[in-house]
């Protein structure tokens, strides 16, 4: 009956298994610095985003500002005898 | 040059990544790692490499899971299956020629469903001889390949619960029969053109009887499996080892926990039904633990609603499988519908989230405030250099003992979710009481009995609060993903290399020395996952820097790698324990890890198992990403396709929904504390629409999935904004209330407004819902702009549907209506109020005076007011007049709006309206006042400017009507003599005009309207000096005017500057000296301003700030009152005389302002003497005084006296308003 274990040739899968380890490490690394730099993106991305979002809560205030200035002018201006006086 | 990596991820970090948004929803996953440590993405093809002859179990391990993977898919397939014959259209009567066309339609469409489920007919087959043939060859006694490896077993065991699962599906589906009947009856239609059909003919017949046959697939693969009678060992191996999972419960995640508990009672079955001795099952296994799991999880979750029951299970596999019958113990376990009622209620307690809420928020709060320490030790650790290996090695060990803390947490919670839905869906609601009793429908579905009406309010919120814990830990483990990362690599590692260079090592020293096969898996076990070389890379420095002293007796210390064991490694390593304990022979009594019989010393066995169920968790704790996504997916909340197909709906109404019951929970309930969490219930679509396009691969389920949270959303937010207004509204309401008052009665708290915090949601400018991003702040400001607007017009509405007196509710009702844009606007950007006000007052033009609540006080008081209001004089007010016959008003109707367009909250309006019902009789001075408020300055002069058209207008009738009733008057009028006949004669005099009584009561009209408007303009001057007054006090100070010692005004300084003026200039100083400012000039600028606008204010003050009233000084009355001459002396005895006659009648009618009106017409024409000469009262005055003394007064008297009386004295104050 054959049991387990019984590594035919250990010595070769102990070098093996440590440059294994050793190229691991390298991969491991460059991995998670991709994720990071992933990770990064994600978030400059939402925070940009509100960050927009409060910019364009500015200008929408503003525009409707202005639109109600425009709108106060061209009534001063479709009746110019109002100020001849 | 290039920059290390480190140092330029690192630089990443110096960015201000920072947005005050506050955490309302659960996690996103962005990158998903897709299990890569779990499911091997290379399929073990590196297990080879370790040489410990597993080539053929990771072969047969491969080919399991593609089974499993393929069989998922038809599971998904069979679970979103619709019946398509509900959809087919019947042909009408003309157009029954065409019936053939139509069956050949409807075979081909059906066709490709039933190819579908003829597909899953042929896998199921294949997949179970695969299985069976995998389990026999594995379980050979004489066996010459190494395996079931653990990994193995699992696959087996995964595979099982995907068949159990189809088979559940295929069962319970009743559209697939249906859909299929139909299949062949127009199969039969259509294929009598065809030739050659037999073979089709089979195959169907094939398929129905799979079909019809329940658990065809379960008695298939037991027919595989026992086809070759030796697969007793591997079914008990199975069960020993779920049992043994599930009694030990530390590695499993809940997904895993629920495949074993539907995975064992079938497995019971088929082992018990052996044609050999079953009864050696239970020589491994004691019945009683057994028994003991199947009553633990009497209903276990299986699809999202449909829930399994392992006694149901068990009793009707029983009528199958003959042999399992004689299992009475097995079989007397009640269903969950058979439950006692006591011990229902036990397991009630048991299942409902609702009686362990307070235990899960302790533990919510205690591992937040752990899990946040510990990442904060981290991101210390990573600041500093140099420091002490040991504890750079405690706070990641913690770092690694928090992440696995956290997995548990959340399978726990996630499960409990599963398993009180499962609850639910088994035990129905028995008598749903719907909550608004006005739409009780007639019947309720049978999804309404087991969801919403299943579910009351303190679930609900428990329910919610669940979810939020569970999305909120997940957010807070997935933010830091990264950062924790290499530390659990690390952690892991260690644990590792711990455990195979030190324990084993020991162990290989000490017990195993002298038995040469179980060392050799030991050595086995050190040579493929041991990491020598990370000794000798430490500097050298750092290793002398060690502890020696402990160095013995922990073994040896490694230098730390963040690098994870691959699944391969971790395959192995639980392979070779596995064969460590069990000695590689499955036939040994007793379980794995509890095997008394062993030669192995219970220390090291408890090791050994410790480092087993460890390297299982690893995988998971490895898939970070991928673990927590699993772990709080709650899309299943969302599914409901067995009871679509069982109520004939096409989809259910949101109400029925449990993601939007939650939802709609926590707007409606009054905690307070849960709002925040109804964006976390949006995740459940969120979940659910992703489970939908990547797990169950149906885009109909998606597009169902996103019209529902379309609708729900705009709900959502429409009522979101409905209570953010109230509860604005109510604040302000309660605010303005007099707090004394409050103070005083007893029933003031019903005016206090409970706070609720909505600063988070109206912070929330990222709303992510189905991949898109909502602007929830902008929205909201958005709805909150148009809701001031609406509120505003109704306000303006329904002053138009009252009278002038309703305008100080009006009043009010605005101040309300602005301080609670006021409050708002503290934490949302919006319009700000006067513009919004402007812009409903159609008051927006530069040219134009008038605005809409102008023209509306003077339409008021043109058709309404000055016809049918007469002035009392001695309360200074103007009431409505009951004589009068009232000159009919056309007004729209009261518009209809919520409470929260008053004053929110109802008990609020009735406070309110209590304090407007006291103005609402009369009109008097507060009128003024917010008449004055309401207009400002701008459109008062316009409003003057029409009353005295008005004046004019109405002269101009009343002359010509006057010039005829002086015409009708004797030519001389003597003196009237001091005796008794003085009354008659002035009777007589004037008796002239009885035919002319008509006239008369117009010409009257007319100038009690004229003196209406006189009198109301002097109100409004009394109320304007007023304002004006109390405006120039306040200013007064800042322009450096303070009051003298006579009461006459002085500058506080001569020559020099006001106080206002200085403080810009001392601040220009102070600014000045700072060496900060960096543009001084801009400072000079203001200061310089701030002067010419002291000296321009100096100038102008007066005229600014009296210019109303001169408006109205400047006015020319006299030239209206040129035509009038001589009569009025006689017209003013005239409307005594009448007032004489008419008695109170008139003074109804009339009120004092025709006194007013007389008077100053006489004033204005300059006749006050001629007046008082001619004056026939005064006479009748002077007679009745003489005669008072001696004649009793008649009863005429009293009037008779008052009324020139008070004309004296009046025209005398006439006079100084005049002049003034």
């Amino acid at each position: 009956m054959a049991r387990a274990g019984g590594i035919t040739n250990a010595v070769n899968v102990g070098i093996a298994v440590q440059a294994d380890w050793e190229n691991r490490e390298f991969i491991s690394h460059i991995s998670l610095n991709v994720r990071k730099l992933f990770d990064f993106l994600v978030q400059f991305e939402a925070t940009t985003k509100s960050k927009l979002a409060t910019l364009n809560e500015k200008l929408d205030t503003l525009e409707r500002r202005l639109e109600l200035l425009e709108v106060q002018v061209s009534t001063a201006t479709a009746n110019p005898a109002l100020f001849n006086v | 040059m290039a920059v290390p990596i480190e140092e330029a991820i690192a630089a990443l970090s110096t960015f201000s990544l920072e947005d005050d948004q506050p955490e309302v929803q659960g996690p996103g996953f962005w990158v998903s790692a897709e299990g890569g440590a779990t499911i091997s993405p290379i399929e073990y093809s590196d297990v080879a490499a370790y040489r410990l002859s597993l080539s053929e179990d990771t072969k047969a391990i491969n080919q399991l899971n593609t089974l499993i993977q393929e069989g998922k898919e038809m599971g998904s397939v069979l679970y979103t299956y619709r019946s398509c014959v509900k959809a087919l259209p019947q042909l009408p009567d003309s157009m029954k020629q065409s019936q053939a066309d139509l069956y050949l339609e409807t075979y081909q469409v059906l066709d490709l469903e039933m190819s579908r489920l003829r597909e899953i007919q042929r896998w199921q087959a294949s997949a179970a001889s695969k299985l069976a043939a995998d389990m026999q060859r594995f379980s050979r006694p004489e066996r010459r390949i190494n395996g079931p490896t653990v990994t193995h077993l699992w696959s087996i065991l995964k595979l099982l619960d995907v068949l159990i699962q189809l088979d559940h599906l295929k069962n319970a589906k009743a559209s697939i029969p249906n859909d299929f009947s139909w299949y062949k009856r127009t199969f039969t239609q259509v294929s009598v053109q065809w030739q050659d059909t037999d073979s089709m003919r089979e195959e169907l017949d094939d398929l129905q009887i799979f079909l019809s046959t329940r658990w065809a697939i379960l008695l298939n693969l037991h027919v595989e499996m026992f086809r070759v009678n030796n697969v007793e060992d591997i079914l008990q191996v199975l069960i020993v080892f779920i049992v043994e999972s599930l009694e030990l419960n530390f590695a499993l995640l809940f997904p895993e926990r629920h495949t074993l508990l539907r995975v064992l009672p079938v497995l019971i079955v088929l082992a018990a039904s052996s044609e050999k001795d079953s009864e050696s099952l239970y020589k491994r296994v004691k019945i009683n633990r057994l028994i003991n799991i199947f009553k633990n999880d009497p209903v276990v979750p299986a699809f999202p609603d449909l829930h399994l029951s392992p006694a149901a299970i068990l009793k009707e596999l029983s009528t199958y499988f003959p042999k399992f019958s004689a299992q009475t113990r097995l079989l007397t376990l009640p269903a969950p519908h058979e439950l006692p009622l006591r011990e229902a209620q036990d397991y009630q307690r048991q299942y409902l989230i609702v009686n362990h809420s307070g235990a899960i928020r302790a533990e919510h709060d205690d591992f937040t405030v752990r899990f946040a320490s510990a990442m904060s030790q981290l991101v210390l650790l990573k600041s500093i250099d140099g420091v002490d290996v040991e504890w750079v090695k405690e706070v990641k060990g913690n770092t690694y003992d928090m992440v696995v803390e956290g997995f548990q947490l959340l399978s726990r919670w996630t499960a409990r979710v599963w398993e009180q839905c499962a609850w639910k869906f088994s035990r129905p609601c028995k008598d749903p009481v719907p909550m608004e009793s006005h739409d009780m429908p007639a019947s309720f579905s049978d999804y309404e009995k087991v969801v919403r009406y299943n579910y009351n309010a303190e679930e609900r919120k428990a329910l919610v609060e669940l979810v939020s814990y569970i999305k909120s830990i997940g957010s807070m483990m997935q933010k830091v993903d990264t950062s924790v990362t290499d530390a659990l690599w690390e952690t892991i590692h260690a644990e590792v290399q711990d455990f195979v260079q030190n324990t084993l090592a020991t162990m290989l020293r000490t017990t195993f020395r002298k038995k040469k096969d179980l060392s050799r898996i030991l050595s086995d076990m050190r040579t493929l996952s041991a990491d020598w070389m990370a000794n000798t890379s430490m500097p050298e420095t750092e290793m002398q820097s060690y502890p020696h002293s402990g160095e013995e007796s922990r073994g040896t210390l490694f230098y730390p790698r963040p690098v994870a064991p691959t699944a391969a490694q971790v395959h192995c390593l639980q392979f070779l324990i596995y064969e460590v304990v069990s000695g590689g022979n499955m036939r040994k009594r007793g379980g794995i890890f509890g095997n008394s019989g062993s030669e192995i010393p219970i220390n090291d066995l408890k090791q050994l198992e410790a480092f087993f169920y460890k390297l299982g968790f690893f995988l998971h704790v490895l898939d970070y990403t991928a673990t927590l996504g699993t772990l709080t997916d709650l899309g299943f909340l969302w599914f409901r396709e067995f009871y679509l197909e069982s109520s004939r709906v096409i989809q259910f109404p949101i109400e029925c929904s449990l993601p939007w019951m939650l939802v709609d929970h926590v707007i409606e309930s009054p905690i307070i504390g849960l709002l925040e969490s109804s964006l976390m219930s949006f995740d459940i679509y969120n979940d659910a629409a992703q489970q939908a396009l990547v797990i169950l691969k149906q885009r109909f389920l998606y597009d169902e999935i996103e019209a529902e949270v379309d609708n729900c959303f705009d709900i959502f937010v429409l009522k979101l904004c409905e209570s953010i207004f109230t509860y604005y509204k109510s604040w302000a309401a309660s605010e303005l209330l007099d707090p004394s008052f409050l103070f005083a009665i007893d029933i003031g708290e019903k005016f206090a407004v409970q706070p609720m915090r909505f600063v988070a949601l109206l912070k929330t400018t990222r709303v992510k819902l189905l991949g898109r991003t909502i602007n929830l702040r902008s929205l909201i400001a958005d709805r909150m702009n148009k809701m001031f607007r609406d509120n505003l017009e109704f306000l303006f509405d329904r002053f138009e549907s009252q009278d002038l007196c309703a305008i100080v509710e009006l009043e009010m009702l605005l101040d309300i209506l602005q301080l609670t844009h006021e409050l708002l606007s503290k934490d949302l950007t919006i319009d700000s109020f006067n513009l919004m006000l402007n812009e409903m007052q159609e008051n927006v033009s530069l040219v134009s005076y008038s605005s809409r609540l102008a023209s509306q006080i003077w339409t008021e008081m043109q058709n309404d007011f000055l016809p049918n209001f007469i002035l009392c004089n001695t309360t200074q007010r103007f009431v409505r007049s009951a004589r009068v016959p009232p000159v009919p008003v056309q007004k729209p109707s009261v518009p209809y709006a919520k409470p929260n367009f008053y004053c929110g909250t109802p008990d609020l309006n009735s406070a309110y309206q209590s304090f407007a019902r006291l103005y609402c009789g009369f009109f008097g001075v507060p009128h003024m006042f917010s008449l004055v408020k309401l207009l400002g300055s701008r459109s008062l002069p316009w409003l003057i400017r029409a009353l005295l058209d008005n004046i004019s207008n109405k002269i101009t009738t009343v002359e010509p009507m006057i010039t005829g009733l002086q015409e009708a008057l004797p030519k001389s009028i003597g003196l009237l003599p001091f005796d008794g006949g003085c009354m008659r004669l002035a009777k007589e005099h004037l008796s002239c005009w009885h035919s002319k009584s008509e006239l008369k009561a117009e010409v009257l009209c007319g100038i009690k309207e004229i003196g209406s408007v006189l009198y109301w303009m002097g109100l409004l001057d009394i109320v304007l000096r007023e304002v004006d007054t109390r405006q120039f006090m306040q200013t007064a100070p800042w322009l450096g005017l303070i009051p003298g010692a006579d009461g006459q005004i002085l500058h506080s300084q001569e020559g020099g500057d006001s106080p206002m003026v200085t403080l810009f200039k001392s601040a220009t100083t102070a600014t000045m000296s700072n060496p900060n400012c960096t543009n001084p000039t801009s400072f000079h600028t203001i200061s310089r301003q701030a002067e010419a606008a002291g000296r321009i204010d100096e100038k102008h003050s007066e005229g600014i700030v009296w210019h109303v009233s001169k408006a109205r000084q400047d006015v020319p009355y006299p030239d209206f009152f040129q035509p009038l001459c001589v009569s009025d002396g006689i017209w003013q005895h005239e409307y005594l005389e009448e007032s004489v006659q008419l008695q109170s009648n008139t003074y109804e009618m009339l009120g004092d302002s025709v006194a007013w009106g007389g008077c100053t017409i006489i004033y204005l024409l300059g006749q006050q003497l001629h007046f008082e000469l001619f004056d026939f009262s005064h006479q009748v005055l002077n007679v009745a005084e003489v005669e008072s003394v001696a004649i009793s007064p008649t009863q005429k008297n009293p009037n008779f006296l008052q009324a020139p009386g008070k004309v004296n004295e009046r025209l005398e104050r006439l006079q100084r308003t005049s002049s003034a």
